[in-house]
């Protein structure tokens, strides 16, 4: 084990990183799923969503506006959801997920992952209060292609993790767009995608 | 098909033949809360990721954060033909891994051009003609030493001879970056102190040693 006191800064603030964010990260598991090759399905953790969201979101930014720092947008999109290593992951068809609860317990774990970052790397303190507060068009875009890419994995699947009814489906059809919305030209891919899962439900539900 | 549908599919097409195949290669290293289970390679482009971002500023302030996470991120994305060459492998396994990564970044481009950003990135970071590009490649290198350090656990148990001759050829790839070199060195002087990551004894005069 790396000993803080006799380790060089650089390494400490390393094992920081790796121990307490993203190994961390990759233990959080998430109600959607990945293929794997020996179970047919397994869980996906955010390590792999966040990997994920990251190449997505530079390469749809280049279709829907080429002058996104696509930069930005990938480092926004590798902190987007550092505050679940104190708060888990809450699937959106879990009815506490809409909870002022469930709001109040990601402020809380957010405000302690800021309090974490700006002594290890202000850097990414910034990045991650940016993403916080969507002050930029990049931020904006990476909460709403977050909201959208589960789709796209619904699609690639071939089946919905989450075997919504197509009411419960539909229930959360308002809130999806309501967040899409902060990024509005990603508004058509998300109709898109949403109504194309829509209409293959009862087939999603089934494999 | 409509043009959205067209993007759309295309989009879904990449998540599939790129993306997803990403999560089914496993790397050598594993992961500090399980030693059974093998890092993957989309979650060590996370972590390699979220580590450059985090320490790049710290190392040198004009680095943009920005290029690096997008090195990051491709970096190892040929992998998915390719597989995952490990610094283990005999000399003549890791020389035709140039040839067969081209080959599948050659693919990748053929098979998604409408993404260009993908590939182009990739072939650029292969260049290492910039600061970012080598401080990526750099950190690529000796983040197996952390890792390791960090769970007091060597996946491969090496004997000290094969050990010795892997970290010579990291050292060359850190100098790439010589502002990594000390922390390079001095993760290496840990290595010394730990003859359980080992199957045959460290040499004394490499344990008693304070500098490299």
């Amino acid at each position: 084990m790396i000993d803080s006191a006799t380790t060089p800064p650089a390494a400490a603030a390393i094992r920081t990183v790796l121990m307490r964010f993203s190994t961390t990260l990759a233990q959080i598991t998430r109600a959607n799923e990945l293929p794997d090759p020996s179970a047919g399905f397994r869980p996906e953790n955010d390590a792999e969503h966040s990997y994920e969201l990251a190449l997505v979101a530079i390469v749809v930014a280049d279709l829907v506006d080429p002058d996104l720092d696509r930069g930005m947008v990938a480092r926004l999109a590798l902190v987007h959801d550092l505050e679940e290593i104190y708060c888990g992951d809450v699937s959106v068809f879990d009815p506490a997920s809409s909870s002022d609860t469930r709001a109040a317990e990601k402020d809380a774990a957010s405000a302690r992952v800021l309090d974490d970052l700006r002594g290890l790397s202000p850097a990414v303190a910034a990045d991650f209060q940016i993403y916080l507060e969507r002050t930029c068009p990049e931020a904006r875009f990476v909460y709403a292609l977050d909201k959208i890419v589960p789709f796209f994995r619904v699609l690639h699947n071939g089946r919905h993790h989450a075997r919504p009814s197509l009411e419960e489906y539909r229930a959360r059809y308002a809130t999806a767009r309501g967040k899409v919305a902060e990024y509005p030209p990603l508004l058509p891919v998300f109709e898109h995608v949403y109504h194309e899962v829509g209409a293959r439900l009862p087939g999603l539900n089934s494999n | 098909m409509t043009e959205q549908s067209r993007s759309t599919a295309e989009i879904i097409g990449l998540v599939s033949d790129v993306i997803t195949p990403i999560f089914t290669i496993e790397r050598t290293m594993v992961m500090p809360f399980d030693l059974n289970r093998h890092e993957n390679v989309g979650e060590h482009g996370f972590a390699l990721g979220l580590l450059a971002g985090a320490l790049a500023h710290t190392i040198d302030r004009s680095l943009d954060t920005g290029k690096i996470t997008e090195y990051a991120l491709v970096h190892n994305i040929v992998q998915i033909h390719s597989g995952d060459v490990t610094v283990w492998e005999s000399d003549e396994v890791i020389r035709k891994k140039i040839t067969d990564e081209m080959l599948a970044a050659d693919r990748i481009l053929a098979d998604y051009p409408m993404f260009p950003w993908l590939i182009g990135k990739y072939k650029e970071y292969e260049l290492r003609d910039t600061p970012e590009k080598r401080f990526v490649h750099a950190l690529d290198k000796l983040y197996p030493h952390i890792l390791i350090l960090i769970e007091d656990h060597h996946p491969v148990h090496p004997t000290w001879a094969a050990y010795e001759r892997t970290e010579e050829i990291a050292r060359e790839h850190v100098a790439g970056f010589p502002a990594l070199l000390p922390l390079f060195d001095d993760l290496c002087l840990m290595f010394r102190q730990k003859p359980h990551f080992f199957s045959t004894p460290i040499p004394p005069d490499e344990s008693d040693r304070h500098s490299l």
